[in-house]
């Protein structure tokens, strides 16, 4: 400002210089120059600038070009009349452009203003969107005379309606809702047309193309002019959509919540803190005998044995004051429960802490044990029963077991002596009298003795065939390779003059009683050496093959063999395929045979042509079976 | 030298006491043999008790032939009686029997008799077993020291 105000001051004096030197062309008009100097100065220097310009051009005009020139001296009143009407027009001009100056800087603070009161309002605008969209609330007016209708952006949104397209008209938006929301909106809005009454009220509303519906809650309310007339209607919508769907599984699962209760075959009771009921389902009715409106409010003391009272309010206390959420069924221990009419019945109960709306709740699950407290107790009694019973069996079966054992040993005892005394005294007789007998009087007693062997060879077969399937198996590895050569060389050495080709596979091991396998190796292997003594080149042969999962130990000869025909008779006690005369036996072997590798859980089978010789294989299981599985 | 002692027979069979007797003469053996026919006979014959108090003391048998099977008494208890007692625990006792039960032959060992012999049924080879047990046990083996 001060550059203006110095450059509004140097005016003048320029203008004095300039005319001074060319005064001989302006002459005599003194105020040539000066008055647009002061002008201009008045533009440039505002107030100020002006009158300092126009007092010192006055000074200046006046000294130098009004004559006398070069003094203050005034000849003419011509002369003081255009000094006076020069600082006049100076005044005038500062003045001038003082107010112009004025004037446009109010302008420019006016214009400054609007714009920021216009940024604010596009500001709050956006706000207001951003609230609506956060909030999915949209407003609306319908004004009634011009029927136009505006939207903000936000029920476009809700009716998903594209922005860009005019708002729809009433009743033309009815297309934007299912009939049952409309037929109540409709209702709403008419009577806000013609009664002015305002409405709030909730409509389904359907989308275009696969969208899904919402729910919205539509509110409105009348215009009215100064005559009372209803000009216009405004209001908002609202998309209560996830409101409706919370308030829809809330729904569900307080009905569910409600079913389960009142379908739960135990008794549900729950309990305030000062013990008294707050909720009863129809099982508990049930078992308690008392109607729901009976048992709400009751103290829960009502439903327990008095004796039990004490004691029950304490564990309540107790657990109520333990952090745990639920102690389960039967951790508040055996209890009773006592029905309405008075009788006492066994009940298990579980129970569980949990606040709600700032009260504690205990909710307790009741269960009715009588059925089950009666069926353990007949379970107990079937037990011992049962164990009586076993007990009973067991002595029964060892009874019979040693009576069987007893007889095995009388058997072998007294069925002897006689065939002793039979043989014994033939032959006492052929010694002492022999030299008086006849004929085939010899003949006679060598049968008597024959027969009393062979009835002592049966007594030892049916001893050996007994002893099979008594007593307990010890299991040991057992060498089966080296208990067959053992057995074949005291077959040869007992019967050498016959010569009988011997192949037995090394390293054979089973697992098994060693003793009760002699017996079955001894059997087999006898009868190997007995059916081949017609042949001419006999042959022994003991090995191990590998089939259906098993390891088979078999006997093969290439003795007589014997019909597959028969072969089910093997393995019967006294069933022989032979005759005496051929191979004599008394056809208890192959049995005893059997009984011992079934009691090995084990199974046997044998292969055999006429004349082509026998194969007997069998195998044996590590775990032996147990005896009442014997046949 | 055949011992002048005796040798008592326990068995209550007959026909098996006429065999063994007739198996002991073959062997010439039929002079010195006493019978009793049950266990508790064996016992009072032994220590002289019962009806054999009176008995002549001749001194214990040269050895007792002891069937298993017999009444009263039978004839492993009597073995068990004769070693827990000091005067026969010394004394020659072979089991002769009709059993091939091992628990016998078990039993019969552990009570520390002499010997187990099963009585074949062919008589031969009955009269072979006795006549040699007769033999040897009378005049091979050496019978213990006499208290």
């Amino acid at each position: 400002m001060s550059a203006r105000l110095a450059l509004a001051v140097l005016l003048p004096i320029v203008a004095c210089a300039v005319q001074w030197f060319l005064w001989d062309i302006f002459k005599p008009y003194a105020w040539f120059l000066f008055i647009p100097t002061v002008f201009l100065s008045a533009w440039v220097g505002g107030l100020n600038g002006g009158l300092a310009a126009t007092a010192i051009g006055a000074l200046l005009a006046w000294y130098f070009f009004i004559s006398p020139t070069l003094s203050f001296q005034l000849d003419n009143s011509a002369s003081v009349f255009s000094i006076a009407v020069f600082i006049f027009t100076g005044c005038l001009f500062s003045f001038f452009f003082d107010q112009l100056r004025r004037s446009k800087r109010q302008a420019n603070e006016a214009l400054a203003i609007a714009e920021s009161a216009n940024e604010k309002i596009s500001h709050l605008y956006q706000k207001l969107k951003e609230a609506q969209r956060l909030a999915s609330v949209g407003n609306w007016a319908w004004d009634i005379q011009s029927d136009t209708h505006t939207w903000s952006e936000e029920v476009y949104h809700i009716l998903g309606r594209d922005p860009a397209l005019p708002s729809v008209g009433y009743p033309e938006v009815q297309k934007y809702f299912t009939p049952e929301g409309w037929a109540e909106l409709f209702v709403a809005v008419e009577k806000c047309l013609s009664e002015g009454v305002s409405y709030v009220c909730d409509a389904e509303v359907v989308r275009p193309s696969n969208c899904p519906r919402r729910w919205i809650a539509a509110s409105g309310e009348a215009i009215r002019d100064v005559n009372g007339n209803i000009v216009s209607l405004q209001g908002t919508l609202q998309d209560i959509s996830e409101r409706k769907q919370v308030e829809q599984s809330l729904r569900e699962s307080e009905e569910q919540l409600a079913v389960v209760i009142n379908s739960a075959m135990d008794g549900v009771i729950a309990v305030d803190e000062q013990q008294r009921i707050r909720l009863f389902n129809p099982a508990a009715t049930e078992m308690f005998g008392l109607s729901m409106a009976e048992a709400i409010g009751q103290p829960l003391s009502r439903l327990i044995p008095e004796r039990f009272h004490l004691a029950h309010e304490e564990s309540i206390v107790n657990f109520a004051h333990t952090n745990l959420k639920a102690r389960r069924m039967g951790g508040m221990g055996e209890n009773n429960g006592v029905r309405a009419n008075g009788q006492e019945f066994p009940i298990e109960a579980s129970i569980s802490q949990s606040v709600v709306a700032g009260n504690k709740l205990f909710i307790a699950i009741v269960r009715d044990i009588t059925e089950r407290k009666q069926a353990q107790d007949e379970i107990l009694r079937l037990n011992f029963d049962l164990e009586r019973r076993v007990i009973n069996r067991t002595a029964e079966l060892t009874a019979a077991n040693r009576e069987l054992d007893s007889f095995a040993y009388a058997v072998a005892h007294d069925l002897r002596a006689p065939l002793r005394a039979m043989s014994g005294f033939s032959h006492a007789l052929q010694e002492d009298y022999g030299h008086q007998l006849q004929g085939e009087a010899m003949t006679f007693l060598d049968q008597i003795s024959l027969a009393s062997s062979k009835m002592s060879d049966l007594v030892d077969g049916l001893l050996t065939l007994s002893r099979s399937t008594s007593g307990g198996l010890q299991y040991d590895s057992v060498d089966i390779s080296a208990l067959s050569e053992r057995l074949l060389a005291e077959l040869a050495r007992s019967d050498h003059e016959r010569h009988v080709k011997v192949e037995v596979e090394a390293g054979l091991q089973a697992q098994c009683d060693a003793r009760m396998l002699e017996a079955v190796m001894r059997n087999l292997l006898g009868n190997a050496w007995k059916y081949t003594a017609h042949v001419a080149e006999p042959s022994i042969r003991v090995y191990a093959e590998e089939r259906d999962n098993a390891r088979f130990f078999c006997v093969a000869d290439n003795g007589a063999g014997f019909d597959m025909a028969h072969a089910n008779r093997l393995f019967k006690p006294f069933q022989r395929l032979h005759r005496q005369d051929e191979f004599p036996g008394i056809g208890i072997g192959l049995a005893t045979v059997q009984r011992i590798v079934n009691r090995h859980a084990g199974a046997i089978e044998a292969r055999g042509e006429l004349g082509k010789g026998a194969t007997f294989c069998f195998t044996l299981s590590d775990t032996p079976v147990a005896l009442s599985q014997e046949t | 030298m055949i011992s002048t002692k005796n040798i008592l027979l326990v068995e209550d069979n007959p026909q098996d006491e006429m065999l063994t007797l007739r198996a002991l003469r073959r062997a010439n053996l039929a002079n010195h043999i006493d019978v009793v026919r049950d266990g508790q006979q064996a016992l009072d014959y032994l220590f002289r008790e019962g009806e054999f108090i009176e008995r002549e003391d001749l001194g214990l048998p040269a050895m007792v032939l002891l069937d298993i099977g017999l009444p009263r008494l039978s004839g492993l208890e009597v073995l068990e009686r004769l070693r827990s007692d000091m005067r026969t625990k010394l004394l020659p006792v072979i089991i002769l029997t009709s059993s091939d039960e091992e628990c016998d032959r078990l039993k019969s060992y552990e009570n520390h008799a002499n010997s187990f012999v099963r009585k074949p049924v062919d008589f031969t080879e009955f009269a072979e077993t006795v006549g040699r047990l007769g033999v040897y046990w009378l005049a091979t083996n050496e019978p213990p020291p006499g208290r």
